[in-house]
């Protein structure tokens, strides 16, 4: 087990290195660069003021050059600041990644606590109308598109009740009932689309058990149908879902940035999206590692629960 | 059973889905190739308010202003830095008109008014001595004096600092100061934009030696404006609270004004509807449409200084010749353009948009303004086109007015034998070919300057003084430039570019389309703001809630 789990994480470690270069790389094959955007199509500025400012980026050096420069700061902790507003990345980030983290938080335990139960009864009943609708349902909800949902939410709420998106982020900490009342609409419309994934998944999973022997042979011994599911067919039942929901949850990392911008939460999504629009390089390479770390880092926990979930897997 | 039940919902679903999108009245905004203007734009349209009247400055209302509250005001464009001589941003200059201040500044009329100097005095042409305002405190306490003024201005025209202001003081030769309040300043040669260049967007007057460097004044601000700075956070909001020691007693009226992100106009005006919002400035003119209507709102639309153009490069094939420029003109439709662009909400010009007031010829005094397609034919064969030719029309990915007015553009064009593609650009990359002078035929927006000067010489006026982004190489349009700037009386300034707008319409070497109407709503409270042309935020200085 201790192998595996080291394993995993050296394994880990080369690839945000290529994450790192492929974005490093990417963002600079953008067209344009942070100088065009400072500068913009109304400045008068002679030649000698973009280059002195190319320079001071350090954009007139060779990639390989300006690559090592940035990945040997961030080795010892320094990501640098942003070219765009001077905020160091580390700090911008930080001020960012609550809100995204409690947007995901919401949207998967949405997304669990409706598609789960969805996905049982849709495979206990399989067939009758209840099912019908299940199923209608998660297609609509895989089929609708999150920003679509987002905008809809928005005028129907603001045209019924008068509620409106919150201007700016309240900690949970600071005053929960204000937080929730914020992060609650965006956050269920985020895992609306998730749910219909993992409901989809539990029912699959669901009919496989229950034509298993071994949950004949509960019923046979006479335990009620409430004790073999809950005891025998979802324990075993919920091991792809784990893994489905762990890579639902770097989906809605990525996801977020529509729910972001619609409902104008500070999250990363959006973070990434303006450094992008800025040409804001150390913003964008800095927060894509960033979110590849909490990615990766979580499909490491869910391999080991998986583990712990699945005996037969635990001594491979 | 279950499967057809399961089918039978799914195609009643399906169904539904259909009859809602396609019926319904046609809210949708796809720019059919000839389609009917709302209202026939002949002449341009004065501001119309859809419900409080148009107040100039000075208001006389009833129950008059009253001091206090807080404003929350929601754009969707972003500011990076506040930077007064270095952050180019055009978003950041909007909210810079309530923290710094210039010498001078241009009113809503676009004439140039007192701002930090009280009056001057012009000796042969080009010695100006200004008295200064005094009793002006910065935000930091330290009164405004005019050893401030040089320093600011030294510091826009130094060139290691890298303002692109520097462009408009290249004129100033020397700067003295003469005692606490008085200045002086020497100008090369007589320059008559000079005064407007003063209250240009990169001129603030800041304290002596507060930026040693760039990064100094990126996030706060010491400014002598109506408004300090409480707290920026990029990408998000700024807070603004008032000037106790402001120099105009009285003013502001608010205590707080919160310029807050919002980047989905929907969702602004979900806030503007659920009272979370008191005032949201609108990009998008369909945004517009949903809500001027509303009983419980109050829509303004005000005449800008901007434009949105169509750019004819006289050293490409086959618009290099002045015939082909001259047919392609005659060939748009400009009110279809407007409708598809921005709504209608906006001004049809042929040369300065109206908002400049003084300076700006309408449209009926100049020629080709009216579409003729037999005659745009007719100059095409002259060309030695007579089957017309294929034409590459570059647009900008991200600006939703050029991705409309193309394909009205292309359909117009197609009527004379013009077959028009249309090509999409990043914003980098059209930067990089327009500065770098070989940009092809293609669509802009630009404007938002205070003084015909300012606009057009370094757009027209041939290298080494000018910019001449167009390569159009004409001595005409270079006399009468250099005329017009080195004559200091306005009077005497207007006739030189009237001619330069004749001259500009006989040989188009930038189609003037339209400008696009600055649009605002708000709640009913919200009282005496009035938008300035140029877009900038000088009104909510005047603002009070009556509530």
């Amino acid at each position: 087990m201790t192998k595996y789990v080291i394993n995993r994480l050296l394994t880990m470690i080369v690839s945000l290195f290529g994450v790192t270069i492929i974005v490093f790389l990417l963002v600079r094959l953008i067209p344009g660069t942070i100088v065009e955007q400072m500068l913009g199509t109304e400045a008068l500025t002679s030649y000698e003021s973009v280059e002195s400012l190319r320079r001071y980026f350090g954009l007139d050096q060779p990639v390989y050059i300006q690559y090592w420069e940035w990945i040997r700061r961030v080795l010892v902790g320094d990501m640098g600041i942003s070219w765009r507003t001077s905020v160091p990345v580390v700090q911008f980030i930080l001020s960012r990644l609550p809100v995204t983290l409690e947007l995901t938080t919401v949207a998967i335990i949405t997304a669990l606590a409706i598609g789960v139960p969805a996905g049982v009864i849709s495979a206990l009943k399989q067939n009758s109308w209840l099912d019908g609708v299940a199923r209608l349902l998660a297609l609509a909800g895989l089929s609708i598109p999150v920003f679509w949902l987002g905008t809809m939410a928005v005028l129907v709420l603001s045209l019924a009740f008068r509620w409106a998106p919150a201007l700016e982020f309240v900690s949970p900490f600071t005053d929960l009932g204000a937080n929730l009342h914020m992060i609650l609409v965006p956050g269920i419309c985020l895992g609306t689309v998730s749910a219909a994934v993992i409901m989809r998944m539990t029912r699959s999973s669901m009919l496989d058990v229950i034509r298993q022997d071994y949950v004949r042979t509960a019923r046979a011994k006479g335990l009620s149908q409430q004790a073999v599911i809950t005891g025998h067919a979802l324990k075993n039942a919920i091991i792809p879902v784990v893994t489905v929901a762990g890579l639902q949850v770097g989906w809605l990392l990525g996801g977020s940035v529509v729910v972001e911008e619609v409902f104008t939460l500070p999250g990363i999504g959006r973070l990434v999206l303006w450094a992008i629009y800025q040409r804001d390089y150390p913003v964008v390479q800095g927060t894509v590692l960033f979110i590849a770390v909490m990615f990766m880092t979580l499909n490491v926990v869910v391999d080991i629960l998986y583990a712990f979930l699945n005996p037969r897997i635990r001594y491979d | 059973m279950n499967r057809k039940l399961f089918c039978a919902l799914s195609f009643l679903a399906v169904v539904l889905m259909l009859v809602a999108a396609c019926g319904g009245p046609a809210a949708t905004q796809t720019a059919a190739p000839t389609p009917k203007p709302a209202e026939p734009t002949k002449a341009p349209a004065p501001a119309e308010p859809t419900k409080a009247p148009a107040a100039p400055t000075a208001t006389t209302a009833p129950a008059g202003p009253k001091a206090g509250g807080t404003l929350v005001f929601a754009t969707s464009i972003d500011v990076p830095s506040l930077e007064p001589h270095l952050e180019a941003a055009d978003a950041w200059h909007r909210r810079k008109a309530l923290i710094y201040e210039n010498l001078t500044w241009v009113d809503n009329d676009v004439v140039v008014k007192p701002a930090l100097a009280e009056s001057w005095e012009i000796k042969d042409d080009t010695v100006y001595t200004f008295k200064l305002r005094q009793g002006v405190k910065f935000h930091n306490g330290k009164e405004m004096d005019a050893e401030d003024v040089k320093y600011s201005l030294e510091r826009v025209l130094d060139e290691k600092v890298g303002s692109a202001g520097r462009g408009d003081l290249i004129m100033i030769k020397s700067i003295e100061v003469l005692d606490k309040y008085t200045i002086r300043i020497t100008l090369k040669e007589p320059t008559g934009p000079f005064l407007a260049a003063l209250a240009g967007r990169y001129n603030a007057v800041i304290p002596k030696d507060s930026a040693p460097d760039g990064n100094a004044l990126r996030r706060t601000a010491i400014g002598t404006g109506p408004f300090m700075v409480q707290e920026f956070v990029p990408a998000q909001r700024l807070v603004l609270v008032k000037n106790p020691n402001y120099w105009d007693k009285g003013k502001p009226y608010l205590d707080k004004l919160i310029i807050q992100v919002v980047p989905d106009e929907q969702t602004a005006l979900a806030g503007l509807r659920a009272g979370t919002v008191d005032m949201v400035g609108i990009e998008d003119a369909k945004n517009f449409l949903m809500v001027k209507d509303d009983k419980n709102l109050v829509a303004t639309r005000t005449p800008a200084i901007k434009i949105d153009t169509l750019e004819l490069p006289a050293d490409v094939k086959p618009v290099d010749n002045i015939k082909v420029r001259q047919a392609i003109l005659l060939a748009l439709d400009k009110p279809a353009i407007m409708q598809a662009g921005v709504m209608g909400l906006g001004q049809v010009i042929g040369g300065m948009p109206p908002a400049m007031k003084y300076w700006a010829l309408p449209p009926e005094q100049l020629p080709n303004q009216k579409r003729d397609v037999a005659k745009a034919k007719q100059l095409l064969a002259e060309a030695g086109y007579p089957n017309g030719f294929n034409l590459k029309l570059r647009t900008i990915v991200g600006y939703a007015t050029m991705a409309a007015n193309a394909p009205v553009i292309a359909a117009n064009l197609k009527d004379v034998g013009i077959n028009v593609s249309i090509e999409t650009v990043d914003l980098g990359v059209w930067i990089e070919d327009w500065r770098g002078l070989r940009e092809p035929v293609t669509l802009n927006a630009w404007g938002g300057f205070t003084d015909p000067d300012l606009l057009y010489y370094r757009h027209f006026h041939t290298p080494p003084l000018g910019m001449d982004f167009r390569r159009w190489k004409n001595a005409k349009a270079d006399e009468l430039l250099d005329k017009g700037r080195s004559t200091v009386d306005p009077a005497k300034r207007k006739p030189y570019y009237d001619e330069l707008q004749k001259l500009m319409a006989e040989d188009p070497i930038m189609i003037p389309l339209y400008s696009a109407d600055l649009l605002n709503v708000m709640q009913p409270y919200v009282k005496g703001y009035v938008q300035h042309p140029s877009g900038w935020y000088y009104g909510f200085a005047q603002t009070y809630l009556a509530k």
